[in-house]
């Protein structure tokens, strides 16, 4: 229908349109032409060591270089013995400033010449690449290769290709809104969550990266996404050049799939910060956009939707784990916590005999599978609060459809999140990773103290809650005074029988969930016997303890005290109009005075840094190492190349991600070996290229990939990591389940489109 | 009769709120001391140098070199001291430098609100309602970059060039309204004569706020196609003949070497894209738009995309336009590097600028006029509801954000020890 609309409106024929087609297919045409114009390479020649025992800072190698705007890449060959000894960058004061970046990147014994991205905005004659060198040990750079790729045409065209977009749909709402005017009630609905989204992505649209305590780690995540794909996996299992090139199992158990839009960003050319805040803003529009839908769906009416939303996506909770301390996988997670509690509000609420019932596994098919694909610990605490809801709706629950639908969301989601799942418990089970020995890892005094619930004017501390300091220059851990008003409030009515009044569906949910709310608050705090839990059983040692913090059950706390206030909402508006003008200032109050107010002292208070090539963070950063083969010692890990045993000789080795191909000779009559820099993880081979015979692939010194080569051995040698052929199943398995849903959906909306007709006919 | 009556209430009401606007952007004056912090031992060193000056019967107009470098600071080089003659006999008078210093703030923010008040009163003449007007008087007077400027950064002389922007608005505002043949009289006459004189004010003032009022003047005789901006630019530049005189004397020839002046890029000094959103805090000196302005601009948006509604007016569009090119110039992209290379007084004066957060100040101040319409906007609306709350809630924010600066500045500031 809306597609006939639009094409009555002739577009085509509209001068502004034709003008802006013109000119974006002029600029799309230049993009593409610069982009299959050939690369260049620039190479200088020359040698400069340094001395000794004295530190330099920015020692001029190479100067006077010239070159065209562009995205290149700097390759300077060096000799050093220490790790690391010194930082490789460029610098141009002829430039516009902000024309050159680039972090530059460490300089490491086993690596032999750096090789890192500068973006280059302006032509320049004079560009420096410089040294700044620690004093330790031996260093002596060498050549200089600089070579230019065309990821500043790809940024760019893409960049075209979005606010051409963007334009173009500004001008298609136009005129459509003239010959086919638009809802007042849809425009009510857009604009203010698009001004929630904006205030939420405020500290994103300052171009730098706040620095959280797992930035870093996330950042790494992206890259090694980026550098998997560029590697030739997909999906991306082992993250290749993470822990100094020797691949790191992150991906198998801490799910990427969101992740692959700021990589896909990172390889047309955008800077990590760049690309990481697109991530971001584009979460906060997404978290905007689903609780503004399920807190509508579940209300039915879009203003409360709104309130909600803004009450949800501003939560201090979340400003805590996205901006505080960067925990993009929960902030990721909690976008899907409201589609979960409205698939539970569906399931125990409407009635199972109805035809429309038959869909209410959805959104709880599609919440799980988001956490499950974003965050595991999040996932671990909606199991628990499902678990929670099943038993106070325990009545409801034993009813024939309400267990199928509970069915069929657990299968789909089982189905759709396989593909990670099978590899997860591949390695859970059979590799013996150090997240496994965990378990004494104690969480209660990481708890909160009741005061800290009730907070409103929060700012940004420092302190993380390990118990000693108490609360004072504490996170802002908590979820805000409005939302403990609206359980306040809730309380009250129910305790004075108000809300029979109000013979809902929704209250009978929303008691539950106040309920639920209050449990999840209490499992929160310090007061918790977390520690006697953890004391009781392995099981629920190794539970706890990966639970890390147990502010983790906050996310759930706030999503279920949103839909108190959103309950209070509807009650005052039905019965009280004053009380719900009150309850709209609150949350106005609310907002504008706690999370506005938290993410102003955020923005002025937090570090910052402005990344723009990976190699400047370094490979080295794995957090709690949680995914580490226990043994290993991370301490010894660093660039390096690979080793031979006693007797074997390389002659050949070139290593690219996590594939290594080299020559090799085993001298004497024994079995020797060759360590190669590459974490041993199950997947590894090698194979023998002249014969494609298998050969026998072990543990090496700590825990890298070693290839035992027979007595006599001479020839060429490739070590590679693939999939299992059962993990290639269950991505089978997942792909199907999407295009099996996606087939329903379409089927079903045709469906709902004639009954719609047939109901207009009559 | 009755009518009488509730104008005379809606008068009297109004009469309140622009009395609590003033009184709240005087907070940090009511201290019995000076703040330290910012560069407020300029403004005392050339108060000083003025008053010794006074005392020997000799007047400086300008710092001396010595006066300038024992400061340590090294910018406002070619402000003069004009402004400061009145402090400085007072200084003469009582002795006394904190009096001195409270008495000419309390001059500045009264004067301000009085030029924010004339001009935004004739820029909103044709309304019915005052409610524009008073909107944008208090956006401008809680302005929280103004705020900043005043007791943050304490430059003085742009805190003065702040109090005399408005009125040079509201001339040149007199200058162009009405119709475009029309005879010159004496009251043109008067707005020309009082144009002039207040573009030397601002430029006797700050000469970087000369220069940046001399491209808005041009801009609005182009844009309007009005001859007698151009003329009252070319009386007020003659007014402030010694000052210009001076800058042409720096900017192209080697003169002046001695006050040792910083050249330097400023591109990455300008305000960040998410940095115009601020409200309670801030940092690297760029203060955003504090919620009443966000929210005043939220709704004129919304008016335009849900009602298809917006404040249509002529002159709406205008202010709009010519704020979002000042606030270009404020941006972190806009290419001042590139202007820095068309020549060494290039160089020289865009150094001279320090930072591009000034675009933003002088931004802001046009930037009330869009708000101010959109405030009537929502006033018309058939929502009673929002209709009362939005105004009050702008009310609120402006008043609340501005007592929160002023606040957590002389909550973190020490006093500073004074002659």
């Amino acid at each position: 229908m809306h597609m006939q609309q639009l094409l009555e409106l002739k577009l085509w024929t509209k001068k502004p349109v034709r003008i802006l087609l013109l000119f974006f297919s002029f600029l799309l045409l230049f993009c593409v032409v610069k982009i299959l114009i050939p690369c260049r390479t620039y190479q200088y020649e020359g040698s400069c060591s340094f001395e000794e025992e004295i530190s330099t800072r920015n020692t001029v190698i190479y100067d006077r270089i010239s070159l065209r705007p562009g995205v290149y890449r700097v390759e300077l060959e060096y000799e050093t013995d220490t790790d690391p000894a010194a930082v490789c960058n460029v610098q141009d004061g002829t430039v516009f400033t902000g024309g050159l970046l680039s972090n530059g990147e460490h300089m490491y014994s086993g690596l032999g010449k750096t090789g890192y991205d500068i973006w280059l905005y302006e032509r320049t004659e004079n560009l420096q690449v410089v040294v700044s060198y620690d004093g330790r040990g031996s260093l002596v750079t060498g050549n200089l290769k600089i070579t230019e790729t065309n990821q500043l045409w790809t940024m760019l065209l893409t960049i075209v290709v979005f606010v051409g977009l963007l334009l173009f749909c500004l001008q298609v709402f136009y005129y459509y809104n003239k010959e086919f005017p638009i809802s007042a009630r849809k425009k009510h609905v857009f604009f203010p969550i698009m001004v929630i989204s904006l205030v939420a992505s405020i500290p994103y649209l300052c171009e730098y990266n706040i620095t959280g305590a797992d930035l870093t780690y996330h950042l790494q995540r992206i890259e090694g996404v980026k550098d998997g794909i560029l590697g030739g996996q997909f999906p991306v299992r082992l993250e290749p050049r993470w822990v100094y090139d020797h691949g790191y199992a992150n991906a198998i158990f801490y799910c990427n799939t969101f992740l692959y839009f700021p990589a896909l960003l990172r390889l047309l050319g955008f800077t990590v910060s760049a690309s990481y805040n697109a991530y971001c803003i584009v979460l906060n529009i997404a978290t905007a956009w689903i609780s503004y839908f399920c807190f509508s769906k579940i209300f039915q009416r879009h203003h409360i939707g709104i309130v909600c939303s803004a009450l949800y996506t501003l939560s201090v909770f979340r400003i805590y784990k996205l901006i505080i301390t960067s925990a993009t996988g929960e902030g990721t997670a909690v976008t899907f916590i409201p589609l979960v509690l409205y698939g539970l509000y569906r399931i125990f609420t409407e009635e199972p005999e109805e035809e429309n019932y038959k869909t209410a596994w959805i959104p709880l098919m599609l919440g799980v599978s988001g956490l499950i694909q974003s965050h595991v610990l999040t996932c671990e605490v909606t199991a628990g609060v499902i678990f929670l809801f099943c038993l106070v709706c325990l009545r409801r629950l034993f009813r024939r459809n309400t267990i199928w639908e509970l069915a069929k969301a657990a299968l789909a989601s089982l189905l759709l999140s396989l593909w990670f799942l099978v590899p997860f418990l591949d390695y859970y089970i059979t590799q013996d990773v150090h997240i496994k020995h965990v378990s004494g890892r104690t969480i209660q005094d990481r708890g909160l103290y009741f005061a800290q619930l009730a907070f409103h004017f929060w700012t940004t501390g420092d302190n993380a809650m390990d118990g000693e300091s108490g609360m004072q220059f504490s996170h802002p851990v908590g979820i805000g005074l409005v939302l403990i008003v609206a359980l306040g409030i809730f309380l009250i009515l129910w305790y004075s029988n108000a809300l029979r009044k109000k013979d809902e569906k929704s209250t009978y949910f929303v008691k539950r969930a106040a309920v639920i709310g209050l449990i999840l608050l209490f499992m929160s705090m310090n007061i918790f016997p977390w520690d006697r839990i953890q004391s009781l059983h392995p099981v629920t040692a190794t539970l706890v303890s990966s639970l890390q913090f147990p502010n983790r059950f906050l996310g759930w706390g706030t999503a279920c005290l949103v839909l108190v206030f959103g309950f209070c909402m509807k009650y005052f508006e039905d019965f009280h109009r004053r009380g719900y003008r009150i309850m709209v200032l609150v949350a106005v109050m609310g907002i504008t005075t706690s999370s506005m107010y938290l993410l102003d002292f955020v923005n002025r208070d937090q570090e910052y840094f402005e990344l723009y090539n990976e190699e400047s963070m370094g490979f080295g950063y794995i957090s709690g190492a949680e995914y580490l083969i226990q043994g290993t010692d991370e301490s010894k890990l660093s660039f390096a190349k690979a080793v031979a045993g006693e007797g074997v000789e390389i002659t050949d080795y070139e290593k690219k991600y996590l594939h290594v191909e080299l020559r090799c000779r085993n001298l004497t009559d024994t079995e020797g070996f060759i360590d190669i820099p590459l974490l041993l993880y199950k997947g590894y081979r090698a194979v023998d290229t002249d014969t494609g015979q298998k050969m026998q692939v072990c543990a090496g010194e700590n825990n890298v990939v070693r290839v035992l080569i027979p007595a006599g051995f001479e020839g060429e040698i490739n070590v590679d990591f693939r999939s299992p052929i059962y993990w290639r199943i269950g991505e089978i398995v997942s792909l199907a389940t999407v295009i099996l849903l996606l087939i329903t959906g379409w089927k079903r909306k045709i469906h709902c489109i004639d009954l719609n007709r047939k109901e207009i006919l009559r | 009769m009755k009518m009488k009556t509730e104008g005379s209430k809606e008068a009297y009401l109004y009469r309140v709120l622009y009395i609590m606007t003033g009184v709240v952007a005087l907070f940090p004056v009511s201290c019995n001391y000076i703040m330290s912090g910012g560069i407020v031992t300029e403004w005392i060193a050339r108060t000083e140098e003025l008053r010794m000056g006074l005392q020997a019967w000799k007047l400086y107009l300008f710092p001396s070199a010595e006066t300038f470098i024992n400061t340590g600071i090294r910018v406002n080089g070619m402000n003069s001291n004009f402004w400061f003659i009145i402090p400085a006999a007072l200084y003469l008078l009582t002795g006394k430098i904190v009096l001195t210093y409270r008495a000419y703030m309390l001059a500045v923010q009264t004067a301000t609100l009085c030029g924010a008040m004339l001009f935004f009163r004739k820029v909103f003449g044709e309304e019915k309602t005052r409610l524009p007007a008073f909107i944008a008087t208090l956006l401008y007077m809680t302005c929280p970059y103004r705020i900043y400027v005043c007791y943050d950064l304490a430059n003085l002389s742009q805190a003065t060039a702040w109090m005399l922007l408005p009125f040079y608005g509201w001339a040149i505002a007199g200058l162009v309204t009405g119709e475009k043949r029309r005879k010159f009289g004496k009251k043109e006459i008067f707005n020309l004569f009082i144009a002039a004189l207040l573009l030397a004010g601002i430029g006797y003032a700050d000469v970087i706020f000369f220069l940046i009022a001399t491209g808005i003047t041009v801009f609005i005789a182009v844009a309007l196609r009005r001859l007698w901006p151009l003329v009252s630019l070319a009386a007020g530049s003659a007014c402030f003949l010694p000052g210009l005189y001076r800058l042409a004397q720096y900017l192209f020839t080697g003169a002046y070497a001695e006050l040792e002046m910083p050249l330097k890029p400023i591109m990455g000094e300008g305000y960040r894209f998410g940095q115009y959103f601020g409200s309670y805090a801030f940092r690297d000196g760029h203060p955003g738009m504090g919620m009443g302005m966000l929210l005043c601009l939220l709704t004129g948006l919304w008016l335009k995309f849900v009602k298809g509604r917006g404040e249509e007016k002529k002159k709406g569009t205008f202010f709009t336009v010519l704020s979002l090119v000042l606030i270009f110039f404020s941006f972190r992209h806009f290419p001042w590097d590139y202007v820095q290379r068309m020549g060494a007084w290039a160089l020289k004066l865009v150094s001279l600028i320090d930072t591009p957060a000034v675009f933003w100040g002088v931004g802001f101040l046009f930037l009330c006029v869009p708000a101010g319409y959109a405030m009537n906007g929502i006033r018309k609306h058939e929502d009673t509801v929002a209709a009362y709350a939005i105004p009050v809630m702008v009310i609120l924010f402006c008043i609340g954000i501005c007592v929160y600066q002023c606040n957590t500045l002389t909550y973190n500031r020490l006093p500073l020890i004074t002659p």
